[in-house]
């Protein structure tokens, strides 16, 4: 069985090892007001060297492990930090996906700026503002994604008219 | 009928629920109100919100609490 999914703990633990990153996706849009539902986590990090050593440090406080669909046990390393641009993960609180980019290669400087600071359970965490989860959404033209804009454009057509 | 205080009159969201006979197809409106509940509620209440479905999925799927 899959790990319960505790997005708090998750958030907690990239806190607490001072991880600069950026809420995005379902959560990002769940913060902003959307009633949608996810299953995973998705952040984007920044890609210094140092935050890649306190997101590694954070990986492994968090058991961090590939999704691996042959199901090989394959763990954050250095290297793959450095190196690769998409983690898709499964911790000891469930799913998480680290990311380099979204949508047409929006990474951490692109969005920082577009970012509002909510504070959940206790601790600050950047979260990327529901017209940017909208738009990375657009270019990512998922299904999935394109599922959810008719009522991510609602939401913020709602959050506009206060 | 059920009455107001009936836990059962009320949606998912809290609110009153009304007489499906007379109410307008889904539509529309039916997101309108759900996302007004949302926008009520504070950041960590929204991602309890998330939480909680999430957790009720799998109380589904695997038959007990995680």
């Amino acid at each position: 069985m899959d790990p319960a999914l505790r997005f708090a703990d998750i958030l907690h633990i990239l806190r607490r090892h001072d991880v600069d990153l950026i809420l995005v996706g379902g959560i990002a849009a769940v913060l902003e007001g959307a009633p949608v539902s996810t299953f995973d986590l998705d952040i984007v990090v920044s890609r210094t060297s140092e935050n890649q050593g306190r997101l590694l440090d954070a990986l492994l406080d968090l058991n961090a492990r590939y999704r691996d669909p042959a199901g090989r046990h394959i763990v954050p390393d250095a290297a793959k930090v450095e190196t690769m641009r998409i983690h898709r993960l499964m911790t000891d609180f469930g799913a998480l996906d680290v990311l380099e980019t979204i949508g047409h290669d929006l990474a951490y400087p692109d969005l920082i700026g577009q970012t509002i600071d909510y504070e959940v359970e206790g601790f600050q965490i950047q979260t990327l503002r529901l017209e940017m989860v909208i738009l990375s959404k657009e270019q990512a033209g998922r299904d999935k994604d394109k599922a959810v804009l008719p009522i991510l454009h609602r939401t913020l057509q709602l959050k506009r008219s206060g | 009928m059920l009455s107001d205080s009936d836990p059962r009159s009320l949606t998912l969201a809290g609110e009153p629920r009304t007489d499906p006979e007379v109410n307008p197809p889904p539509g529309e409106g039916d997101d309108d109100s759900l996302i007004l509940w949302m926008l009520s509620l504070s950041p960590t209440q929204r991602l309890g919100v998330a939480q909680g479905f999430v957790d009720s999925v799998r109380i589904l799927r695997h038959g007990s609490r995680a």
